[in-house]
């Protein structure tokens, strides 16, 4: 298997080159043994918290699963009235936004600069075009039907008492998420940001690519979770 | 003993971590972006004893409130019959507060009590505190894994506390500090003053998350060479435990309040039944964090006690592993037993379940008690103020315990719940649990942190005090409860009014108790005697470094060779062997 | 702890390194990297995962209307949340890397899954009790919960008299308040009830709303009925509060309907 140790050992351009934001330039934490542990810390302290995210939005699918068990009739409606080609769609956009993102991380520990960049701006591309068709393709489109959460609620061929219900954890639930892809898109942002700058990431300072990756890819999991449950669990 | 490989001038590294730069400006800026943990540790100190105060002032409120039922009095002034009110007691508030009538008031000072307490007091209280100082140290590290986070989440505590306080200025709120739905959805439904609340909550919880997240990651990658597992000390393993808790379980508290204020500003109907919602699965998520935050109160308590009582009695701990383990084993089961609280909404098979699951609880607890007390047999105790508040806290936090299997017990739960019973419960388990472990903590670890010595006398003083007025105040609340005293009321049948009155005055000793303890500790920072760098022999990293520590802890990374109790073969760090003589000379 | 002595030898003790205590393996030994022809067959495996997911969802709809049969609720959603699930482990394993990884990151996301299980467990433990009301407290019991509607008048006027609900719905549910609204306002146009019903039965037959078409040919006074599928359905509950927007409680129309020889299928369970 392919280690760090094979990265691509180009020297940076002089102007970067001492740079203190250059990745050869970074020193670790002083109250860190070496950099390993260091890495090794911020892994795990990412993981942990992404346990909270999960736990977070597993409030969500838990008023999901109760109010489907409640008003199955509601839930039933509330699934049919999306469509899950737009479900579909952007299931795949934020799949191979996560592609590009595992490879970025790649890119990061290879040294390879410049498809570390490439690979984020597709990274960021995906990101806008998942918030675009969520934006223009639903919740506009449905919102213009007034189907809207709560006592917004105004689509006057609903059927079922319970629809608003369905609706108001639709919203939270896309719109937490939705939140979710902008803050990653920030962090996967500023990542490229500072990589053009300063080429400030390479196989031994990658740690917030990894962690903004990891970050990326548990929106992705709750998406791939949101997605069925929504759309396609009828 | 503690090796520090010393190979050159210890003191090469400067003072102590509290010498500034000069001017007041430049020293407040270096306190407020400082990432050192020990600085932010002293920040919390206070904020958290501020907060204390605060909600302090509301119980005494609430307990001036119910000195005298509310009265109606006719008497004849003149040739006229006159009727009057007696005994609204904080009426004088109703105009002030916005409220819009007396009892509304009362309403809204248990809430700010209880608010305040929980969210800005008591859950950071002991790991965000003495957890931030000595975790790291107690570990031999230079800092928290994560030491900008650190910063982060203390300004994340902050803000959260001022939206809090803002919201108290606005008039507060009086919803309870549960928050139950509907009725926090519906009152005040033209004030932002609910969501305020609601919001402060939701920001502290980050914080709450945050502080979790780094002493985990810190106990896994930060222990000094030669530190495994089992050889930190009781308090690292009580801190871990809660740590994990408030990882797991603050994110759902999150969402829950987040919905709410959602619920509350858009009526999004998920918890309205009045459009088909579930007021009952609002109770649900709240108590899913809210149960298991009972535990992070009280299992850092749990680890505090465990050190003051093993070096105040010179005594290695008995039965380490229990008392480490039974810590996890609290953690886990805390996930197992919020129905417990929502016992009379739910059916009969869940409500068994949830009842069975309680007990569980009690067995780890006890374990530690057991423990603890096995610990004093034969230990050479020393009566100063740590280990009194120790001793006072192993009875009133069994009192505490034992009181809360009534209410685990299906059939007398029914009987006793929402009553006094449950008040005094809760305040035997968690004032008389972490309040007073909180204080012993404090007192313990005070020369440590301000390289000052307190007044002895005027610490037990306080702690005699505290002691009579918490038992005074809290004890009469048993027999209000089973006698049928309802909580959350401003008024009540005369029947009740002695013990009410007893009650009142004993929060006033408490009162006193604390004021005796703010005197003690500002004449410590003013004039007190300079602390030795170990002045109760103890045997944890922490006494191994100065009185107060340097910036970066210890001079040299310390390698741990012994365990944290050994105090039968081990001679303490800066200490006089002859003042401490081993039973075996090697 | 006897062996302290010797692991401190070991450690590599630097008085002028500003970072205490080096580790021997502090010189590099790399980090894996995973293969971008691994990562590309996750990509592919996943959309194919994606396509699959989708597909299963259309054939089931189909299957049901091509041979006329009942599936039970349970396939939909096994079929959905399993390929779900699959799709997730390989992201987590390959994406995230914990396959690459230290055993301690996987142990953490297992714990929380356990956690996000109980709470999911427990919190619908007692969701057959939600809408009981307890014999003895039954006097005391309103209906709809608190007994406040969306418009119901203030309880106490001294502390709910502020409360000011964004809408007025006269008693009725939302959705049929906002439907009462449109016929209204259809009628004021000029046209017909039968206009609104067209329109509504056009919107349901566009989602695929099953129940509808019934309820179509019963406003249009029609005797038809289309015996529907209640494949992908949970049991029928009334929900929290039986009868909260109506007078009548759904399970005595069911009643109704039954002695009249025709049941409704929105409301029945039987089928």
């Amino acid at each position: 298997m392919q280690t760090t140790l094979d990265a691509d050992t180009t020297p940076a351009p002089p102007h970067i080159a001492k740079h203190p934001l250059h990745w050869r330039n970074r020193d670790y934490g002083h109250h860190w043994r070496n950099r390993d542990e260091e890495f090794d810390a911020s892994k795990f302290g990412m993981w942990l918290f992404l346990t909270t995210e999960v736990l977070l939005f597993a409030g969500i699918f838990c008023g999901y699963a109760v109010f489907r068990m409640l008003y199955p009739e509601a839930w039933s409606n509330g699934s049919h009235y999306l469509d899950w080609k737009f479900g579909a769609a952007n299931t795949v956009v934020l799949l191979i936004s996560s592609f590009t993102c595992a490879m970025a991380v790649r890119c990061a520990q290879l040294n390879q600069q410049k498809w570390l960049k490439i690979n984020l701006v597709i990274t960021l591309v995906c990101a806008a075009l998942f918030v675009f068709i969520k934006l223009k393709f639903e919740y506009m489109v449905k919102l213009g039907d007034g189907k809207a959460p709560g006592t917004f609620f105004s689509y006057e061929y609903a059927q079922n008492a319970h629809e608003q219900l369905w609706w108001s954890l639709y919203y939270v639930g896309t719109g937490i998420h939705a939140l979710h892809v902008v803050i990653g898109a920030s962090l996967l942002g500023y990542v490229l940001f500072r990589s053009w700058k300063y080429q400030a990431y390479g196989p031994t300072e990658y740690t917030m690519v990894e962690n903004s990756a990891l970050y990326w890819h548990l929106v992705d999991l709750v998406w791939i979770f949101l997605f069925p449950l929504l759309y396609l669990i009828h | 003993m503690m090796t520090t490989l010393d190979t050159h001038d210890s003191h090469a590294h400067g003072g102590s971590y509290f010498d500034g730069p000069p001017g007041l400006l430049a020293k407040i800026w270096q306190w407020m972006t400082t990432v050192d943990h020990k600085k932010i540790g002293v920040m919390y100190l206070f904020a958290v004893l501020f907060m204390f105060f605060l909600g302090g002032m509301a119980a005494l409120a609430v307990r001036y409130e119910l000195l005298d039922p509310v009265r109606t009095v006719t008497e004849l002034q003149g040739t006229e019959l006159v009727e009057s009110t007696t005994g609204q007691r904080l009426a004088f508030l109703q105009d002030i507060m916005n409220a819009k009538s007396p009892n509304e008031v009362y309403n809204r000072m248990f809430t700010l009590h209880g608010a305040v307490m929980v969210f800005m007091f008591i859950v950071p209280s002991i790991p965000a505190s003495l957890g931030n100082f000595f975790l790291p140290i107690m570990l031999g590290a230079k800092d928290v894994a994560f030491p900008r986070l650190n910063l982060m989440s203390w300004w994340i505590y902050v803000i959260g506390c001022l939206i809090g306080v803002f919201s108290i200025l606005l008039g507060g709120v009086d919803t309870g500090w549960t928050f139950y739905t509907p009725y926090s959805t519906t009152t005040d439904a033209d004030h932002y003053r609910v969501v305020l609340m609601v919001l402060a909550a939701f920001v502290l919880g980050f914080s709450s998350i945050l502080t979790g997240m780094n002493f985990v990651v810190t106990v896994h990658k930060l222990r000094a060479p030669g530190m495994g597992w089992f050889d930190m000390p009781l308090f690292i393993w009580a801190l871990y435990a809660t740590s994990i808790i408030q990882v797991l379980a603050t994110p759902v508290i999150g969402i829950t309040l987040l919905l709410l204020i959602l619920e509350r500003t858009m009526k999004i109907g998920i918890f309205d039944p009045s459009m088909g919602g579930d007021p009952v699965l609002y109770q649900h998520f709240f108590w899913f964090y809210s149960h298991p935050v009972v535990y992070v109160m009280i299992l850092p308590a749990m680890g505090i006690i465990s050190e003051l009582l093993a070096i105040h009695a010179r005594k290695h701990i008995f039965g380490y592993r229990a008392i480490a383990f039974s810590s996890l084993g609290i953690a886990a089961v805390s996930f197992l037993v919020w129905g417990h609280h929502i016992f009379t909404a739910m059916g009969e098979l869940a409500a068994v379940l949830f009842s069975a699951l309680t007990f569980l609880v009690a067995i780890p607890t006890a374990i530690k008690v057991f423990n603890w007390v096995a610990t004093l047999y034969k230990g050479s105790i020393v009566l100063n103020t740590p280990m009194c508040y120790a001793l006072m806290f192993l009875f009133t936090f069994t009192i505490g315990g034992l009181t809360g299997l009534p209410l685990a017990t299906l059939s007398t739960d029914l009987h006793l719940h929402d009553t006094y019973y449950v008040v005094a419960h809760f305040h035997y388990v968690m004032m008389g649990g972490t309040v007073i472990a909180f204080m012993g903590g404090i007192h313990h670890w005070w020369p440590k942190m301000f390289g000052k010595m307190y007044s002895e006398t005027g610490g037990l003083i306080g702690c005699a005090l505290v002691f009579i007025g918490f038992n005074l105040t809290f004890f009469t609340q048993f027999f209000l409860g089973t006698q049928g005293m309802p909580r959350r009321y401003a008024n009540y049948v005369d029947e009740f009014q002695t013990l009410h009155e007893i009650s009142t005055y004993g929060s006033w000793i408490l009162l006193a108790g604390f004021l005796v303890h703010l005197v003690t500790f500002i004449m410590s920072l003013v004039g007190g005697e300079k602390a030795s760098a170990n002045p109760w022999g103890g045997l944890t990293l922490e006494w191994e470094c100065e009185s107060p520590p340097i910036e970066h802890n210890f001079h040299h990374e310390p390698i741990v060779k012994h365990g944290p109790y050994d105090f039968e073969s081990v001679v303490p760090p800066h200490c006089d062997p002859k003042d401490y003589p081993l039973p075996q000379s090697h | 702890m006897g062996t302290h002595s010797e692991n401190i030898a070991q450690l590599g003790w630097d008085p002028e390194d500003p970072h205490g205590i080096t580790h021997h393996d502090d010189h590099p030994h790399g980090h894996p990297v995973v293969a971008w022809q691994i990562q590309l067959g996750v990509l592919l495996a996943l959309l194919f995962f994606t396509f699959l997911t989708v597909l299963f969802y259309n054939a089931e709809s189909w299957v049901e209307n091509a041979f006329d049969v009942h599936l039970p609720w349970w396939v939909n959603v096994i079929g959905a949340m399993s390929i779900a699930t699959v799709k997730a482990v390989l992201v987590c394993m390959f994406f995230m890397q914990l396959r690459y990884d230290k055993a301690i990151n996987t142990f953490a996301m297992l714990f929380c899954l356990v956690c996000v299980g109980l709470f999911l467990g427990f919190s619908m433990i007692d969701l057959e009790n939600r809408d009981r009301v307890v014999e003895w407290k039954k006097a005391e019991a309103t209906l709809g919960g608190t007994g406040k509607s969306l418009d119901a008048p203030a309880i106490d006027p001294e502390f709910d008299a502020r409360i000011s609900p964004r809408i007025n719905t006269q008693g009725m549910s939302i959705v049929d308040f906002r439907r009462e609204e449109a016929l209204a306002a259809m009628e004021a146009e000029g046209k017909t009830e039968a206009d609104f019903w067209a329109k509504h039965y056009h919107h349901h037959a566009e989602h695929r709303h099953p129940a509808d078409t019934n309820n179509y040919y019963e406003q249009l006074g029609y005797d038809h009925h289309v015996e529907l599928s209640t494949a992908n359905r949970t049991v029928h509950r009334s929900g929290l509060t039986p009868g909260l927007f109506s007078a009548v409680d759904p399970r005595e129309l069911h009643d109704d309907h039954a002695a009249d020889g025709h049941g409704d299928d929105a409301h029945d369970d039987g089928h």
